[in-house]
């Protein structure tokens, strides 16, 4: 009978990939499984050789890097997988039931623009007031559901440490919100007429476009720990 | 040339090829066959091998499994639905580029 890794030694392997800087579960697990059936395959040759000394065997195959190229291209792809996802639930954004929505909001922006008199800056004032609050109201939400579902974690998972992502697609938002705020602002746009009612509603889309960014980040976030959970329940507590 | 360098471009193709063919596979499993396969030509790294699957997982091409082994935990990668139909687009572009390397190779049958 071929020669088995036992539960004791697939900890030890876990232990190796811990102090290889595998630390991530959803990486480690599979990980684990690969240098075990490698390891399984050399005592199919030589059933008298020691753990160690198969794992070392395995281990030299990976190079003078060891597993840090496997861990940077994994990471690499995360990434990309992240960004596209997060892509995905953008576009998904523009279904039905939000382009009604949307079109609403937009109706209420006309409705706003109405009472905009050149000079005035109290409408773009709400107008920018509302949009943010809700935009930052929406970030809050997506801040405090990765704190929750991150508390749930017995072990760190690569596939959900995202949050640098989530961090620049906010900076992204905020950054362009508020050099439109500037602009708006700026007293020499609004004497000279620089500012007119086409620019106050392409700064409402602009606006929309962000709101629907900061959903698309919640529902992506929320879909991401449920991939997770259904994929690693070992990982969750 | 390396044979192995050839190969690179056709990686993805070549995985979902085996993924269809044997039902569901896991990564040691898929290394193991596509070195068979290739006559000990094609050797995938765990480095190219995992990222790749991970991606097509992510993409939606793969669905994934985690079931006990033994002692340990396996992941098993098949195709979803999505991913019969890039597999199959995946084929015939392989096989139109084979097509296309063999008139290079032999100009008098083109």
């Amino acid at each position: 009978m071929n020669r088995e890794l036992s539960t004791e030694e697939i900890d030890q392997l876990h232990r190796f990939c811990r102090q290889h800087y595998v630390t991530h579960y959803d990486v480690r697990v599979e990980l684990v499984d690969h240098l075990a059936s490698s390891i399984e395959a050399l005592w199919i040759k030589n059933s008298a050789l020691s753990l160690e000394s198969a794992l070392q065997q395995v281990y030299h195959t990976y190079g003078a890097t060891g597993f840090r190229k496997l861990m940077r291209e994994e990471e690499q792809a995360v990434e990309k997988a992240f960004h596209k996802g997060l892509g995905r639930a953008f576009t998904a954004m523009f279904a039905w039931p939000n382009i009604v929505l949307a079109g609403a909001l937009s109706l209420v922006c006309v409705f706003f623009g109405s009472f905009y008199e050149k000079g005035q800056t109290f409408v773009p004032a709400i107008f920018i007031l509302f949009f943010c609050a809700f935009g930052v109201l929406l970030d809050i939400g997506v801040s405090v559901l990765l704190h929750r579902e991150k508390k749930q974690l017995r072990e760190p998972l690569l596939a959900t440490n995202t949050y640098r992502g989530f961090f620049l697609i906010f900076l992204l938002e905020y950054t362009m919100c508020y050099r439109l705020t500037g602009y708006l602002f700026e007293p020499d746009s609004l004497t000279d007429g620089a500012f007119s009612r086409a620019a106050f509603l392409l700064y409402s889309g602009i606006c929309i476009v962000c709101v629907l960014m900061s959903l698309a980040k919640y529902r992506f976030a929320q879909s991401m720990f449920e991939k997770a959970r259904k994929t690693y329940p070992l990982a969750f507590r | 040339m390396n044979i192995t360098d050839l190969y690179k471009g056709s990686l993805e193709a070549i995985v979902l090829q085996l993924i269809r063919q044997q039902g569901e596979m896991y990564g040691y499993e898929l290394t193991q066959k596509a070195r068979e396969i290739s006559g000990g030509h094609l050797k995938i790294t765990e480095g190219t091998l995992y990222p790749l699957l991970h991606k097509l997982e992510a993409e939606g091409t793969l669905s994934s499994e985690l079931k006990p082994y033994g002692n340990r935990m396996r992941k098993y990668y098949r195709l979803t639905k999505a991913g019969v139909q890039e597999q199959e687009k995946a084929s015939v572009s392989l096989q139109e580029y084979i097509g296309h390397l063999q008139q290079f190779l032999n100009p008098k049958l083109a």
